[in-house]
């Protein structure tokens, strides 16, 4: 089938939204120069429609219009006028109690259902003690997306002239099925890809995982959250045995002195943490002077892709100047004598020169960890998405370990997990590796273990696939997928080099993408599919705490709609399986899950609906029902055999791409904090879009002079990969030699049309956090 | 405490020539051994073979080490010359290492001669000039001959190697050699006549950073062809710009050692080239190896200029480990002068800098600096000697040319080095002050290059470790993938003295504008020159944060910021309070409430932060605005 690239070509669907869009009218190609204007969508750039204010139905309506999208707003640009206070809603529907549906705190809100089809109101939960009653304006304006004006309600499949039309689910389900069926047969079990995401519930996770391995026998199964988390659990997984985000509760750290935060920036990413990072001195690692930066003790504002010379900088410090907790090392540990001897060639002076920071901060900053009773190490994105991701964690992680932090009470080494479900979206199968309960699915005791439950012989089961970059790499090749599912992500935007990324797609065969709302992977697709979104469902979410937390549905899903539990088993059933193997019922599927997990390193055995709807505090391992679950883990013993944690030998090296000659700045890229990932969901929140309304890229304002650029102008920025559009911002804090951006806007405004597919050779985490560019006017050839 | 860590950037004590960061250090073999306990459990003589990169690891000895320090005397292996040799490390080197056949012994004897390479090489007096010219020593030119001579002897059971089938002496080795394009290669000259392409090793001299480096580097970029190291020093390298931690007390000499190299890697400790064969493609050593290669890599650092009488110099952990009682007085005014004198002061010692110069680094500091510089020091406690020309010692005191006598019960000299180019000069290399190189870092013999301190290339900075790391860097793509070019290596002077925030870097010229900015009172100075915009050169004391900057700047070629006094000061922009604040600023980024949004708020009667926090979100995300918002709650209540 002819599919539209993600670009400015791609079909957007018409103004009102709707399951109407087909293959549009090429967009105009000029870059939108209306700022601000979140409220005047112009759908027309093939950016997400963003409906105009008041025009949309269900908003303006209600009186509890606490969520502000309902809110009568003048224009955009300007703040949001103020609301009736939730409090004083009166609502016909109970308070349901769930979870945000973005980022991985999962703050605790109540959900309260309007009319129908009008959406519902959203406050924060009071007594939740990760954001103890306090939401971002993500979470506030959540359940805009819930009322979409572009909502997907019906299936779209493409037709002969290219254009996505509606069609009724059989039609949809069996044109799927059948055409996996004959990719199958053609080209063996490996000719069919999943891609799943690390939004979803561990439901959907684990019966995704359980559908690839099983319904269509591929090893071509991975996610999304490859391109966050897996360089922090690779080197979690090597140092401790176990990969859990924060082996401690979220508010552990109220009560820490120092936090050293490693390629962070929750002030802006998850605001709500940091009512918890109130009382500790701060130091913050991060090229940019982020929000976050601003409220440390000290800004170690080391050059992008360096942060490995730093941590190996501290730990030299920490030798140098006898810091290191010898008897925690020698009872605790192994493997110190060669992380030591790598860390020795990074004396403080020449850790300056290639970071950047200052000899004296260096000094400060083991001084300060060292010093306090209480200390954490926390790394975060900016460390972690590097070809040398994996290590550069490591590197922290031995920082951590030489300063006796890790499994004593009060102190610890974390990873802020980004997504949603991140933690449980990457123990329950969806990763290439992995089989749920956080198996290998190399190992032959798991894969007995686990097709034990799934009731199919162990041989049956395929072997590792490949990580998300080279699936995504391989689609439409020789050797690679021919068709691709995608459950819960939108790569055509947040992958690296997106534009080779969409390339791939285009080559498939047949591309399937299951959303909520026509992101721009789904405009490229084949089969549409409309699933139900968080408010609309039930199921289980893991948070960065390994604390597994109910999701509740509070209304009723718009009719056309179906799960995602019911799209697998639609599609499993039509490819030969029994129904019963594919529970559409997501307390059924979490009852497998408990059983496929079980004895694994992520234990949910003991983990119930009814134990969570009770209100208990569960944090896996969880082994059984009588079990408390584990709020701290490696207090006793960290999780190798032989009790140790590990040191590891890591030598620092420079980003796969250095600036120079044609390119010669440094870009990175991150989030706004008005917006979530690809933006597929911020995107059509009013309200976000006024705050971020496109593409930006952050410049300090000597290199922007130096570039013919001002404030507000249009950019173009550049790579060897490719050039985005971006409108200027002027920060004076940045580096001359670094500009930052955005990676949640579509069309021409990607930054992932730079950033670069070198991987890491571990976790196949991409460099997202390092490129090379040079920036210049628009028009500049 | 204070770990007394020297700079990454060593310049030569005067000026351009010679430095203090070498590879091939001489004289501190046997200490090396002695003190360094990873690794150097693996030589004993006589009890295992060469060396296995990854025992030096794991196997922490110091009882061996010293073993092999002591007894690597003169019953080296030319008198006793074919000791048993259990298995152990020499079936694990040849084990990892199928590809030998080019950088590896000729004939194989080489390998029978690792075993005892410790021997010879530190052996007493011999060991302190490792870097001297082979033929100059002992060993020298009857290793030559000895070369023939131990053939015989030495070829039977190690033969493992490239000839041939080696023998039952070592199984393993044999089992994992792969199958070799020329099996039955006899020697040299077949090799070298009639397969050149054959020979795919590179043979590295030298065992200090640069030489280990590159050998790391080469592993890690894919580099598929055996790799050969010689190292004269019999224990492990180590961070060589870490002695001064030594002396300070902050690190111990095991903390030095470098890390092992990438397994495969046959490395030979207290090893020493005396000849390079250029026509032949064949290093000649002096326990008699020979060792072919097909590119040559020179790594044989420098070495101390020729102390004063009696003094003692700082170049290996030996050096650390045998300096004198007392009074010390460091004898120069250089970097590494500086640097040691502050480290023996952390250690307590009493310490005079006696120097040229009205101040230390004068051939590098602007006055003002240089007058920081003693100021600083002076308040560590060193004594300064300024204008010192030594001409003698005298009953324990050291007689200046002016007449002065000073009390010294030790005497360090830090006068600077000399590149090791005596190996290529033997070998007809074109030598200046170093082993002449181009970008390639080829030397006049295309298939012998040189890096590190014996290097001399135009862009490089002398003496400096940077330099040895670029250009280990550089190499190591070229021979890896073939592509790449040393660029140069950009020159800063940092001495690594904790609480000393000084810097100094580049060349300035006449007509670079300058800009300076000097504040004695509380120890601060700056002055950077530029051309275009950029940096040409730059001294900084006492502004630690300029210094990162400015370095970076320096570095990468960067232009310097238009707000030069922001740079050398540090200062971020100043933050508006509440009052100034814009009507549009955002007060409440977590939920993007602007200030006018809460003015309006305010005035539409949400009196307090709840009711604020109701009608606008403002403050429920991180709540740090809080007290922003109660200020402008107040502020605007009370017009």
């Amino acid at each position: 089938m002819r599919r539209a690239s993600a670009g400015p070509g791609a079909g957007a669907p018409g103004e009102g939204g709707g399951p109407t869009a087909g293959a549009g009218p090429p967009a105009a190609s000029g870059f939108r120069a209306d700022a601000g204007a979140g409220a005047s969508s112009d759908p027309g750039t093939g950016a997400a429609p963003r409906p105009g204010a008041g025009t949309r139905p269900g908003y303006g309506h209600g009186p509890g219009a606490a969520g502000g999208s309902g809110a009568p707003r003048s224009d955009a640009g300007t703040a949001p006028a103020p609301v009736p206070p939730a409090a004083s809603v009166a609502p016909a529907a109970p308070e349901v109690p769930t979870h945000c549906p973005y980022c991985a705190l999962q703050c605790g809100t109540r959900l309260t259902a309007r009319d129908a089809g009008a959406g519902a109101v959203v406050r924060p939960s009071p007594d939740f003690p990760v954001n103890q009653g306090g939401l971002c304006q993500k979470g506030w304006t959540a359940p805009a997306v819930l009322t979409a004006s572009d909502r997907l309600t019906t299936p779209l499949v493409r037709d002969a002239a290219g254009a996505l039309v509606p069609a009724d689910w059989d039609t949809a389900l069996d044109l799927i099925a059948n055409r996996l069926r004959a990719l199958r047969d053609a080209h063996g079990p490996d000719a069919v890809g999943v891609f799943g995401g690390g939004g979803l519930t561990n439901e959907k996770a684990y019966l995704l995982g359980k559908f690839a391995r099983v319904a269509l026998g591929t090893s071509q199964i991975d996610y999304n959250g490859r391109f966050c988390m897996s360089s922090a659990a690779t080197a979690g997984n090597a140092a401790f045995g176990v990969d859990r985000g924060l082996p401690f509760p979220v508010t552990d750290l109220g009560d820490a002195d120092v936090i050293l935060l490693a390629g962070a920036n929750p002030a802006d990413t998850m605001p709500p943490l940091m009512r918890h990072l109130g009382r500790a001195a701060l130091v913050v690692v991060d090229p940019r002077r982020t929000a976050t930066a601003e409220r440390a003790a000290l800004h170690l504002q080391n050059a992008p892709g360096t942060d490995l010379a730093l941590a190996l900088g501290l730990l030299h410090l920490a030798v140098a100047e006898g810091l290191v907790d010898t008897a925690y090392v020698a009872g605790r540990t192994a493997g110190f004598e060669a992380a030591r001897q790598r860390a020795m060639a990074w004396w403080p002076e020449r850790v300056e020169r290639v970071t950047g920071v200052p000899v004296t901060a260096l000094r400060e900053a083991v001084t300060l960890l060292a010093g306090a009773e209480r200390a954490y190490v926390l790394t975060g994105r900016g460390a972690e998405q590097h070809s040398k991701g994996t290590d550069t964690a490591a590197a922290f992680v031995n920082l951590a370990l030489a300063l006796g932090l890790p499994g004593r009470a009060g102190s610890g080494y974390g990873c802020l997990t980004g997504q949603g479900n991140g933690q449980g979206g990457r123990e329950h199968g969806q990763k290439a590796d992995q089989l749920p309960g956080y198996r290998m699915i190399a190992d032959p005791a798991a894969r007995a273990h686990v097709a034990g439950v799934w009731g199919v012989p162990a041989d049956s089961l395929p072997g590792p696939g490949r990580g998300a970059y080279e699936l995504l790499d391989a689609l439409g090749t020789a050797d690679g997928p021919k068709a691709l599912l995608v459950f819960g992500s939108n790569p055509a935007v947040s992958a690296p080099r997106a534009g080779h990324v969409s390339e791939r797609l285009a080559a498939l065969d047949l591309l399937v993408v299951a959303d909520f709302v026509p992101s721009e992977t789904a405009r490229m697709a084949d089969v549409v599919l409309p699933v139900t979104q968080w408010a609309e469902e039930e199921g289980t979410m893991t948070n960065l705490e390994g604390r597994v937390l109910r999701r509740r549905r509070a209304l009723r899903p718009p009719a056309g709609v179906r799960t995602d539990l019911e799209v697998l088993q639609g599609l499993a059933v039509r490819l030969g399986q029994p129904e019963d193997r594919f529970p559409t019922a997501p307390r059924a599927a979490f009852e497998e899950l408990r059983r496929a997990s079980r004895g694994g390193r992520a234990d949910y055995a003991g983990i119930s609906y009814e134990r969570l709807d009770a209100g208990e505090a569960l944090h896996w391992p969880c082994p059984d029902e009588e079990h408390p679950g584990t709020p701290r883990l490696f207090l006793d013993r960290f999780a190798h055999p032989d009790g140790r944690a590990r040191f590891a030998a890591v030598e620092h090296r420079d980003p796969a791409e250095n600036p120079g000659g044609r390119f010669p700045l440094y870009a990175t890229t991150g989030r706004s904090p008005a917006h979530y990932q690809s933006g597929a969901q911020t995107r059509r929140v009013p309200e976000l879009t006024a705050a971020a309304p496109e593409a930006y890229v952050e410049i300090h304002p000597d290199t922007a002079r130096r570039a013919g650029l001002d404030e507000g102008a249009t950019a173009r920025i550049s790579s060897a990969r490719g050039s985005t559009l971006a409108r200027v911002r002027l920060v004076g804090t940045l580096r001359t030699d670094t500009v930052f951006l955005p990676f949640h806007f579509p069309a021409e405004g990607r930054a992932n049309l730079l950033t670069n597919d070198a991987l890491d050779p571990r976790s196949g985490m991409p460099e997202f956090k390092v490129c090379a560019v040079r920036v210049e006017p628009i028009g500049t050839p | 405490m204070r770990d007394g860590m020297r700079d990454t950037t060593r310049p030569t004590d005067s000026g351009e020539a010679g430095a203090a960061v070498g590879t091939t250090g001489p004289g501190g073999a046997r200490e090396t051994a002695a003190t360094t306990g990873p690794g150097g459990a693996r030589d004993a003589p006589g009890t295992t073979g060469p060396e296995s990169p990854g025992q030096a690891a794991d196997a922490p000895g110091p009882s061996g080490s010293r073993a092999t320090a002591e007894s690597a005397g003169p019953e080296g292996p030319r008198r006793d010359p074919t000791p048993p040799v259990p298995g152990g490390a020499r079936t694990a080197v040849e084990a990892t290492c199928p590809g030998s056949h080019a950088a590896t012994p000729v004939t194989g004897r080489a390998r029978v001669q690792q075993a005892e390479a410790a021997g010879p090489v530190g052996t007493g007096e011999a060991a302190g000039r490792a870097g001297v010219p082979a033929a100059a020593r002992a060993p020298g030119p009857g290793a030559l001959r000895d070369a023939g001579a131990v053939t015989g002897p030495r070829n039977g059971p190690r033969a493992a190697g490239p000839t041939g089938p080696g023998t039952a002496r070592n199984p393993a080795a044999t089992a994992t050699t792969p199958a070799r394009e020329h099996p039955g290669a006899p020697g040299p000259r077949a090799r070298h006549g009639t397969c050149p392409g054959a020979r795919t090793g590179i043979l590295v001299i030298g065992g200090g950073t640069a030489a280990h480096r590159l050998v790391q580097r080469l592993h890690e970029l894919g580099h598929p062809g055996p790799v050969t190291l010689l190292g004269a020093e019999p224990g492990p390298a180590y961070h060589r710009p870490l002695l001064t931690s030594v002396l300070g007390g902050g690190l111990c000499p095991a903390d030095l050692v470098l890390p092992p190299l990438p397994e495969g890697t046959v490395v030979r400790t207290g090893t020493t080239a005396v000849a390079v064969d250029r026509w032949r493609r064949v290093v000649r050593t002096d326990d008699g190896g020979e060792y072919a290669y097909a590119t040559l890599v020179l790594a044989t650092g420098a070495r101390p200029r020729e102390p004063l009488e009696g003094a003692g110099v700082l170049r290996t952990l030996d050096d650390c480990a045998r300096l004198g009682p007392g009074h010390v007085t460091v004898v120069g005014g250089g970097v590494l002068g500086v640097e040691t004198a502050a480290a023996l002061r952390r250690a307590g010692r009493r310490v005079t800098l006696a120097h040229p110069g009205p101040y230390p680094m004068a051939d590098r500091l602007p006055a003002a600096a240089g007058r920081l510089l003693a100021a600083r020091l002076a308040r560590l406690g060193v004594e300064a000697e300024p204008d010192a020309e030594i001409t003698g010692r005298e009953h324990g005191k050291l007689r200046l040319r002016d007449g002065r006598l000073l009390d010294a019960d030790t005497v360090l000299q830090c006068a600077g080095v000399t590149p090791d180019t005596a190996l290529a000069r033997a070998a007809g290399l074109t030598v200046r002050t170093g082993v002449v190189v181009d970008d390639a870092l080829r030397t006049s013999d295309p298939y012998v290059r040189a890096l590190g301190d014996c290097a001399e290339h135009p862009g490089a900075a002398p003496g400096t470790h940077a330099n040895a790391w670029d250009q280990a860097e550089a190499l190591a793509g070229l021979l890896a993938t073939g592509r790449g070019r040393y660029r140069g290596t950009r020159y800063v002077v940092r001495p690594r003295v904790p609480g000393l925030d000084l810097v100094t870097m580049g060349r300035a010229h006449e007509d670079d504008q300058r800009v300076a900015f000097s504040d004695p009172a509380r120890g601060r100075f700056a002055e950077l020159s530029l051309r275009n915009g950029m940096l040409t050169s730059a001294t900084l004391v006492g502004l630690p944060r300029a210094i990162a900057a400015v370095t970076q700047l320096h570095d990468h070629g960067l232009p310097v910021p238009a707000d030069r006094l922001a740079l050398l000061l540090g200062t971020a922009p100043a933050e508006a309070g509440p009052v100034e604040l814009p009507d549009e600023a955002v007060v409440c980024r977590c939920n993007n409430v602007t200030k006018a949004a809460l003015t309006a708020a305010i005035r539409a009667g949400a009196r307090d932060l709840p009711a604020l926090a109701t009608a606008t979100r403002a403050t429920t995300g991180c709540g740090s605005c809080t007290p922003t918002v109660r200020a402008l709650c107040t502020e605007v209540r009370t017009p």
